[in-house]
């Protein structure tokens, strides 16, 4: 592991020393993925630009708009936050099974963004509800709907240079419910096998107005069923719309198989995980 | 290639100004600079916890962690956690229930259960299994090493 640190002050001082570097360069915040990648070699950097001392990327604040959380918010920071875990359980399920408490203390909801793994927990349950990333760049900054944001594995739409400030989350309105569910191959501690994070929003007349299935590990991305979305938009749910959603969201997968599982069983488990995850945000409603 | 940085942290109370590599780890800087080696030198990769110690009253592995990026930090590692020659209600448990069969994992055990325990003082077994989900014990004694934290967790609450 050989490399040049470079601390940044602020997010403009971050993309000022970026756009000093020659190409190779990376952004750290936690370095919980990117340090263990250096020191197996599997990715070699030549200049690390660090993010974490950059006060303004940190902290979740709450308006009427919903929440903002800086790029620099840990998974714990999520789980501990009252307001932010009892408004979006999905995501608060995900943040608490991501690593051991170590990893969650130190990891970042940025990195796991910015990684783009198509198994990051945090990431499938943000795509659930519908983030907005506010991303900054040397020509100024914009918003990415979380659902443009990946591409493949470790590959964002981000322009060289771009890094994740903030994540907003909307505010969920009425009969809004979300769960997330994730299966590995022991309980803790581990890379999701496949996950999915669902969110629903019902009518006053207890039918579902706005669907999302977002899945993990099943694909080079997380991906929305939208397929699946679309027949539970409008309809009343019952248990032979389920089956029939969660059969769509299966074929809207594209798994691979592993040395964590076979292509076969993702295919298997995505639908249990999605029967479960509505069934879930039906019950509550 | 390497960066050095000018580094202050405060390590069990003691306030220290040190000189670091970019590319050396806080488990590094403990064990090499400070020559603190309860914290253990292991996977190297955030697996297994025994590098585990505080920082700001939270649980991380120092193998991992960029110790030039603990610019200001307090860190608490096992040397530290005993008051004087007073032990941690932790330490007595840990030697009450006999959880330690090797030892190796001990100080990292420890540092996670003090950390989780700040977050949860009163935790059920099930919870006390997921606070330490990220420390790994090869002798297989974790019945005794939950029992301990169960104590130890009593004990700090009856204070």
């Amino acid at each position: 592991m050989d490399f040049r640190l470079h601390s940044a002050k602020s997010a403009d001082h971050a993309l000022e020393i970026a756009a000093g570097l020659k190409e190779g360069w990376r952004y750290v915040a936690g370095g919980t993925d990117l340090v263990i990648q250096l020191r197996r070699g599997v990715r070699k950097s030549d200049d690390l630009i660090d993010l974490s001392s950059i006060a303004s990327m940190r902290g979740i604040k709450e308006d009427e708009s919903g929440f903002q959380l800086g790029a620099l918010c840990t998974h714990k920071d999520i789980e501990l936050h009252e307001g932010l875990s009892a408004a979006y359980p999905a995501l608060l399920a995900a943040a608490r099974v991501v690593g051991g408490h170590q990893i969650r203390n130190v990891g970042t909801v940025g990195g796991n963004l910015a990684n783009a793994s198509p198994a990051a927990d945090v990431a499938v349950a943000l795509l659930a509800l519908d983030a907005l990333i506010d991303v900054k760049g040397r020509s100024g900054a914009r918003v990415v709907e979380i659902d443009e944001l990946f591409v493949s594995s470790s590959k964002t739409t981000l322009a060289p240079g771009e890094l994740i400030e903030r994540v907003r989350l909307p505010r969920l309105t009425g009969e809004t419910h979300s769960a997330f569910l994730k299966v590995g191959r022991r309980k803790a501690m581990e890379i999701s096998v496949v996950s999915a994070a669902i969110c629903l929003a019902f009518g006053a007349n207890g039918v579902c107005e706005k669907a999302r299935i977002a899945l993990g590990a099943v694909g080079p991305r997380p991906l929305r069923a939208k397929a699946a979305e679309r027949l539970l938009e409008g309809a009343k749910i019952d248990a032979e719309l389920i089956a029939r959603v969660a059969a769509q969201a299966r074929a809207e997968c594209t798994p691979r198989s592993d040395p964590r599982a076979s292509a076969a069983y993702r295919s298997q488990v995505v639908e249990g995980l999605v029967k479960r995850g509505i069934s879930q945000c039906v019950r509550i409603s | 290639m390497s960066t050095t940085h000018e580094l202050n942290l405060t390590v069990n109370g003691e306030e220290w100004q040190l000189s670091v590599k970019g590319t050396e780890t806080l488990l590094e800087v403990l064990r090499k600079h400070l020559t603190l080696t309860g914290a253990k030198s292991n996977c190297l990769e955030g697996e297994c916890g025994v590098c585990a110690v505080l920082m700001n009253g939270r649980v991380v592995n120092s193998c991992i962690l960029l110790a030039a990026q603990c610019e200001g930090a307090q860190i608490t590692t096992i040397e530290g956690l005993a008051n004087g020659e007073t032990m941690h209600a932790l330490q007595t448990a840990f030697l009450n229930r006999g959880a330690v069969q090797c030892g190796y994992c001990i100080p990292g055990m420890i540092m996670t259960a003090a950390g989780y325990l700040k977050e949860n003082p009163a935790p059920t077994e099930e919870e006390i299994r997921e606070g330490l989900c990220g420390t790994l014990c090869r002798c297989t004694g974790y019945t005794k090493i939950v029992e301990a934290v169960q104590e130890a967790a009593q004990t700090m609450g009856a204070k």
